[in-house]
Parts: structure tokens; C-alpha cells; sequence
């Protein structure tokens, strides 16, 4: 225990880690409000702002038929007069919401009629899903099929009892769910303080020292990968936190925190059924598990180097390596090679955003699962490496000729 | 203690760092004496387990070091040739953290670093760190190290490298102080070092042990080879170019030359008391006598 708390001091509790991490907070900060003032017409209209928060007491909540057609009632004749692109295009037009149709129009197709037609339907694309699934399984039953048939069997699983009940705003969540700048600062601060790990004790000739005493060796290395495994988990989790509580000051998460996470548009095929705040635990969890396996690999890349430049080249190719692996099949259906990527696993809605399987034994197995598992064993394959490969005393290892 | 070196050889790429070294050390300081490759820090790396003979055994107190394992390891101090240590550490978390690697409990490691402190006398930098430490210091808080786990057995590699005349004196003593009841392995290039303090020196030579015993006896193996010669100012030094001159030094009467030489170098030299760099240059010197 002593020599983890020193190791993770000597490593990674030190001032230019922090203060590349508060450097990083700030830009994280920063890129966010940039990212959202970006995309959301709320914080850069005030006029649509004040329209949507007056709306927005009418819809939000639970779904009703009444709520439904109110919507509809306002909605429907402004897409008459706009549609044919004839309503005047005058913006102090009494009677409308921002003082202009096609303003009003695009406000409530955006903000309104687009989620409330989304999470209305849900429930009706959701059956049809679990309807299709069991006629599948059936006929591939029939056929002889099973793993086929064990796959739309937990398709119709998965959908069965889907829908969305409450009306809420979520285009904080959208925005949150798609934001990979975070990951880019996280990873290169784990890239800067794991790849000194060992070439630091080499770099001032402590590793002769070290192994001439009796917890210098595996005791050693064991407190390096704890320290490691503290820290690469510790800063992806602090940048999920970070960007949370960013979007959530600048668009308002926490009015779809218990939304069902299928609710966001670009997780409709979700796998996974849980809310939208158990969703983004669950997804930072996941991205630092994927950065746990990638930092063992650059720990292990460490140790080839006598100074730290060049693990942090190599641990820096790797990553692009990854990066590269990830955009060209992380929107394929090739589930084994996103599966395989630590880069899935860290922009894991690429994993959770589709329901797919991979087939491990005739089990169909969804590719987020096989992907936890393969991160978790490139990690530990990793690190068992680290701790194999290390120095060793001769003395110790009982092997001095 | 006793330990015995039997029969050590190591070669890198079929060239001898070691050859069939065997030696027996007891307690006091043992300087091991060798010019730049001679198979010091080899042997050294041996002793501690960084490095694995191609053949031969050590021996302490009659037991393998193989079979003794972690617990012969907790018999030695060391340190390293040029160790720069954590810049970013202080000297007292340093200290803290080598106990820690001894498996010294952290309240008995505290008192065991205050009290070496003292000794080396850098219990003001206890907080200070160890980047902003001058070479000197850096090597007292080296030996302090070492000495955390009251090892029976400390070993030192080179410790006084760049040292200034005043450290190394100051160093030299430390380790005399240190050498009470334990074996000191004292690796050094710099005859100076173990010239006052040993009281064994091995003298090794590539790879090979030329001799080991005590400086005195060394100094009276080379009775009859040191010479001295007064030259007059402006007398021609050429015909010495190619004998061992250890010293030469201008004064009133000339230029007064001190040589290591089988035969009588001038018919105006006479024979010499050896000291100890004599010996080493007997060995060394050009091509050795």
C-alpha cells in the first residue's frame, strides 16, 4: 500500500499533470459552451429561448392525446401557409409566436413536433420490432437456424415493452452523447503520464536502485499498475463529469435525466433500455474501462524506452492506429473489429447506438458486451506483459548461475 | 561476513567483462580498484542481481545468494554509478520511499532517515528537494540510502564521480564511519578513495583479478619500481615519453619527475617509497610493467 501511494504520487500526483489537467478543464469548458452555442438556436436566439420555455410548460411531461393536438392545432396550419412558401416574410406578424411563420414553423418542428412524433411513435416502431423478431425466430426455428433464431429472439427481448411516456427536452443529451473532444484531452494526458511511468525511473537511473532492494521488482511494478489503473480510470472520469455538468449548466440536462436513453434520436437502436443519466454513468464507466486497456498498453510500450519521448511517439501511434481502425468500421457492421478497438469502446455510443451481436460460440452475444470483455483482456494482457517483462533481480528470481 | 566470489565470468558478445573471478571479502572496506572497463560495475551488477554470470557463484557466509533470494537483498545497501534520484521528491520523501522499498515500517524508516540525516549532515535539506541539491549532497543522500536498512553489506559504485576535493574527502570519511562491522565494496577508479580508508584493495584489470590485498603490502609489492629524478628546467623530456611518470612537478631545482619503472630510468634517479597510485599504474599505466 505504501508503494502505491508513492508510485501514483511520483507518477501521476504531480504539478504539470495538474495543471495540464485544469488547463484541459478549461479548454473542455470552453470547446463545450463553443460546441453548444453552436448548435442550439436557444442560446444564441433569445426570442426562440423565451418561445421554447413558454411552450414548453404546455408539452412537457407526460404525452396525451390533448397535448398532442394542441400541438398539432398550432402546428399544422403554419406548415400549410409555409409550404408553398407564399406566407409573407415579414418578422413582426401579430398573432405568430417569434413574430415570423417559417420562424415559428422551424421552432416548433425542431423543438416539438419532431421529439413529441419521435417518442410517440416508439412504442408502435418498438412492437413492430418485437413483432418481426419472433416471426423470425419462429421461421428460423423452423429451419434449423438456432443462432439466428437465439439473436431475434433477443431482439424481441430487448424492444419488447419499449416506449416513451413523458415529453422532455433533449438536446443537451444529444449534444452530450456525441461529444468526443473530452476523450482527446483525457487521452493525451494519459498518453504524457503513462508513458514516463518506467522511463522516468531509467531517465535518473533509479531502476538499478530499485531492483537491488527486496520490493523493487513485481512489488514494484504491481504498485506502478494499481497507480496506473487509479489513475487512467480517475481523469475519463473526471472529464465525464466535467462535460456533464457543462452541458448541463449551458442546455439543461437534467429535464431527460429519466428519460429512456432509446428517447435521443441517435440512440433509438440502442441495446440497452436503461435512463438517459443511467446511460451516461454507464457510457463513462465504459469509455474509462477503454481507457484502462488502451493506458496499460501504453505502460506497457513504456518499458522498451530508456526515455519517454518515444513511448509517448509509439503510445501516440498506437492511439491513431485505433483511431483509424475505429472511423473506418466503427459505423460498419463489422461488430468484431469495433468490438476489438479500444477507440469503440471509448466512443461507445458506436457500441451501445446499434443492437448487433456477435457470434461467440453459437451465443449471440451484443458487440458492447464482447467489447467490455475483449477491453478488459487486452488490459490485463497488458499489464500481466508489463509485470512479466519488467526488470527482475536475478537474485530474487532464484536464477543467478 | 564473508563473501566469496567463485569462478565469476560474464562476456558480452564473446568479449570477457569478467573472467573467472574468485575472491573472498570480509569485513572493513574493500576498495575495487580498476581503470574505465575493467569489470568493476559488472561485478557489482552481479553481487546485486542486475546481472546473471555466465558462470560462477557467490557465496555469504557460506550460503548460494541464489537460495538466500529476497533475504540477501535485504543485507545490502547500494548505490549506483551517477544515480540522479526523483528531482521532484524531497530528501525526506525519498528517504520514506526507499524504506518503503526495503519493507522498512514507515515510523522506523522516519527515525532510521532522521538519524542518517544527522550523519551526513543534511538534516536542513530534509525538506528540500532533491533537484535543488548540489553532487555532493546528492551522493550523501545516496549513502543514506543505502545505509537505511543497516545493511551488513554496502555497496558503492563509483560514489565519488564528480565530486569536488572537499565532498569527496567529506565522503571518503562518511563511508570509514559507515565501515564498522559491515563489508563495504567500495568500486572506484580513483585511487585517492581507498587509499586512506581500505583495508583490502582488488585491483581488476579486464575482467581478470591482478591483485588483492592490503594497500600496504600492495604499496610493498612495488618496492624498487617507483623512481624520482630532478631534471634541470629546460632538460629534454622526450626520452620519457613513453615510460609511467605518476607525478611531475616544476619547482626551484628543475623539474622533479616521479616514474613506475622496472629498470633505473636515468642515471640520476633514485628508488622511491610506492603509494598506492604507484600500484595502480604499475597495472594500468600505458600497458602495465
Amino acid at each position: 500500500m505504501r508503494l502505491f501511494r508513492f508510485e501514483l504520487r511520483k507518477l501521476f500526483l504531480r504539478a504539470p499533470v495538474f495543471a495540464a489537467l485544469a488547463v484541459f478543464t478549461v479548454l473542455d469548458l470552453a470547446k463545450i459552451r463553443a460546441v453548444a452555442d453552436d448548435a442550439s438556436l436557444l442560446r444564441t436566439d433569445e426570442v426562440w429561448a423565451r418561445v421554447c420555455r413558454e411552450q414548453y410548460g404546455n408539452y412537457s411531461g407526460e404525452i396525451t392525446l390533448d397535448k398532442i393536438d394542441a400541438l398539432l392545432d398550432l402546428y399544422k396550419p403554419l406548415e400549410w401557409i409555409t409550404n408553398d412558401i407564399t406566407a409573407t416574410t415579414r418578422s413582426d406578424v401579430e398573432g405568430t409566436l417569434t413574430g415570423n411563420y417559417y420562424s415559428d414553423r422551424n421552432l416548433l418542428e425542431r423543438y416539438f413536433v419532431s421529439p413529441m412524433r419521435r417518442f410517440y411513435n416508439c412504442r408502435g416502431d418498438a412492437e413492430t420490432v418485437v413483432r418481426l423478431a419472433r416471426e423470425n425466430e419462429a421461421l428460423y426455428t423452423r429451419l434449423g437456424c438456432s443462432y439466428e433464431a437465439r439473436m431475434n429472439a433477443a431482439v424481441a427481448r430487448i424492444y419488447s415493452g419499449r416506449a416513451v411516456t413523458e415529453f422532455r427536452y433533449t438536446e443537451g443529451y444529444r449534444l452530450l452523447l456525441t461529444y468526443d473532444f473530452s476523450a482527446v484531452l483525457a487521452l493525451l494526458i494519459l498518453l504524457y503520464a503513462l508513458c514516463q511511468t518506467f522511463a522516468r525511473d531509467r531517465e535518473c537511473r533509479m531502476d538499478e536502485l530499485m531492483l537491488a532492494t527486496p520490493g523493487g521488482g513485481s512489488s514494484s511494478i504491481l504498485a506502478k499498475l494499481a497507480a496506473a489503473t487509479v489513475f487512467t480510470l480517475a481523469v475519463p472520469l473526471w472529464f465525464s463529469t466535467v462535460d456533464y455538468l457543462g452541458f448541463g449548466l449551458v442546455l439543461n440536462l437534467s429535464e431527460a435525466n429519466g428519460l429512456p436513453v432509446y428517447a435521443e434520436g441517435t440512440m433509438s437502436a440502442a441495446s440497452v433500455g436503461m435512463t438517459l443519466l443511467g446511460f451516461y454513468a454507464v457510457s463513462a464507466l465504459t469509455r474509462a474501462l477503454g481507457f484502462w486497456a488502451l493506458g496499460m498498453v501504453f505502460l506497457l510500450i513504456s518499458e522498451a524506452g530508456r526515455h519517454a519521448l518515444l513511448p509517448f511517439a509509439a503510445g501516440a501511434g498506437v492511439f491513431l492506429l485505433c483511431t483509424a481502425a475505429g472511423v473506418r468500421w466503427g459505423y460498419s457492421s463489422e461488430a468484431l473489429l469495433k468490438a476489438a478497438n479500444p477507440y469503440c469502446v471509448i466512443i461507445n455510443r458506436l457500441l451501445f447506438g446499434r443492437t448487433e451481436f456477435i457470434n461467440v460460440l453459437g451465443v449471440p452475444v451484443l458487440t458492447w458486451q464482447a467489447a467490455i470483455v475483449m477491453s478488459a483482456l487486452l488490459g490485463l494482457t497488458a499489464a500481466a506483459l508489463a509485470l512479466f517483462l519488467g526488470g527482475k533481480n536475478n537474485i530474487r528470481k532464484g536464477v543467478l548461475a | 561476513m564473508e563473501i566469496k566470489f567463485e569462478n565469476i565470468s560474464k562476456s558480452y558478445r564473446r568479449r570477457y567483462a569478467l573472467r573467472d573471478f574468485s575472491a573472498t571479502l570480509g569485513d572493513g572496506v574493500c576498495g575495487l580498484l580498476g581503470a574505465n572497463g575493467a569489470g568493476k560495475t559488472t561485478l557489482i551488477s552481479i553481487l546485486v542481481g542486475l546481472n546473471r554470470p555466465d558462470s560462477g557463484r557467490i557465496t555469504v557466509d557460506g550460503a548460494d545468494v541464489k537460495t538466500l533470494g529476497r533475504e540477501f537483498l535485504a543485507k545490502i545497501g547500494y548505490l549506483p554509478q551517477y544515480p540522479e534520484f526523483y528531482r521532484n521528491f524531497t530528501v525526506a520523501d525519498f528517504l520514506d520511499y526507499m524504506s518503503a522499498l526495503k519493507g522498512i515500517p514507515a515510523a522506523e524508516g522516519r527515525r532510521r532517515a532522521d538519524e542518517l540525516l544527522k550523519i551526513v549532515n543534511l538534516s536542513d535539506a530534509k525538506e528540500k528537494k532533491i533537484g535543488a541539491l548540489s553532487g555532493g549532497m546528492r551522493q550523501r543522500v545516496g549513502i543514506a540510502q543505502a545505509m537505511l536498512s543497516d545493511p551488513a553489506i554496502l555497496i558503492l559504485d563509483e560514489p565519488t564521480a564528480g565530486l569536488d576535493p572537499q565532498e569527496r574527502i567529506r565522503f571518503r570519511n562518511l563511508i570509514s564511519r559507515f565501515s564498522k562491522d559491515r563489508t563495504v565494496l567500495l568500486a572506484t577508479h580513483i585511487v585517492s578513495d581507498v587509499e586512506f580508508i581500505a583495508n583490502e584493495v582488488v585491483i581488476l584489470k579486464e575482467g581478470r583479478l591482478i591483485c588483492k590485498d592490503s594497500p600496504r603490502v600492495l604499496e610493498r609489492g612495488c618496492a624498487g619500481l617507483v623512481w624520482t629524478v630532478t631534471l634541470p628546467e629546460d632538460a629534454d623530456l622526450a626520452p620519457f615519453d613513453r615510460s609511467i611518470i605518476s607525478n611531475m612537478q616544476r619547482g626551484e631545482n628543475g623539474v622533479m619527475l616521479r616514474i613506475v619503472s622496472r629498470a633505473k630510468p636515468h642515471p640520476g634517479a633514485v628508488p622511491a617509497e610506492p603509494n598506492l597510485e604507484d600500484v595502480f599504474l604499475a597495472h594500468f599505466g600505458e600497458a602495465g610493467l
